[in-house]
């Protein structure tokens, strides 16, 4: 199974055995991270950059607009990232991922942290009903924030994820990554 | 309370678990940790009650009620610093038994 980091880890905690490295990587698969404030920001960056893109916005219309763009794969997450119901049923019709990372909830504590909770129980929600694809990570900025892939899935299943769905869109978005032959779901290079 | 027939008695679970970190983390400085992750998490009217049964070299077995396992064990995995400290914690397996504990995850007999 597969990670999303924010650095280079000298080595992957059990249950994981690669991960997309959003940063400088030598070792892991390297992820591209777009940080934009505003659309026009985004479409500028967008042109700029290609490969694996990941997109962090704490606009909601900025993440809105990377769901449609063919380039993005991913809506990243971190504290500050805002979505709408409209976005995640975009990202279900757009097929593009949407991050739930663990390593957010480390960084704050009290008020802020069960606001957290909520949202993200709500996002799980949301997300079962359309049947959008969503990955969850660790999303660790250094070592620390790192745990396993157990520990990862346990805490988000008593948030309300569904742990079985988000392990098959992991897998195919390692094949995606991975498999040259792979086109989309039910067509392949023979 | 004392003296329950064994249908009342509540069953237990043990977690083994280790602490990846610069220093040795004391049981008492795991103990007050956990507590307090545990009332700022579920407050005291979720508080689950655990025993830790033993922690040497950063590695452990901590003892809680079936009903209270997963909150047991979301606390500890949010705990990111002891006493200023940096740690991961990682939760190796959790078992009914005392003894399967020390066998399947610390490596004791």
């Amino acid at each position: 199974m597969m990670d999303f980091l924010r650095f280079e880890p000298e080595y992957l905690l059990e249950g994981f055995d690669d991960c997309v490295v959003f940063g400088e990587t030598e070792k892991y698969i390297q992820g591209c991270m777009i940080y934009a404030t505003s659309t026009k920001e985004l479409t500028s960056k967008l042109r700029k950059y290609s490969g694996f893109i990941g997109v962090l916005s704490p606009k909601v219309e900025v993440n809105r607009l990377a769901v449609m763009r063919k380039k993005v794969f991913v809506l990243l997450d971190s504290i500050e990232r805002e979505l709408d119901y409209t976005t995640v049923k975009l990202a279900a019709e757009k097929d593009v991922a949407i991050e739930v990372c663990f390593a957010k909830y480390l960084k704050v504590s009290g008020v802020k942290r069960s606001q957290l909770f909520e949202r993200d129980r709500l996002l799980f929600k949301i997300i079962e009903k359309f049947d959008a694809p969503f990955v969850l990570t660790s999303g660790a900025e250094d070592f620390y924030e790192m745990r396993t892939k157990k520990q990862i899935y346990d805490f988000f299943q008593t948030l309300g994820a569904n742990v079985k769905r988000a392990e098959e869109w992991m897998k195919r978005l390692e094949r995606i990554l991975k498999d040259e032959k792979f086109i989309m779901d039910g067509f392949e290079e023979l | 309370m004392k003296g329950l027939p064994p249908a009342l008695k509540e069953k237990k679970r043990y977690i083994a678990m280790k602490f990846i970190a610069d220093r040795e983390i004391s049981k008492e400085e795991l103990y007050e940790k956990l507590k307090e992750c545990l009332l700022e998490l579920y407050g005291e009217f979720g508080y689950a009650n655990f025993r830790i049964i033993q922690f040497k070299d950063n590695k452990g077995i901590i003892s809680v009620k079936l009903r209270d396992l997963e909150k047991t064990k979301n606390a500890i995995t949010l705990i990111s610093d002891v006493n200023g400290t940096k740690v991961v914690p990682l939760i190796l397996g959790v078992s009914g038994t005392i003894r399967s504990c020390r066998k399947k995850y610390l490596g004791g007999d």
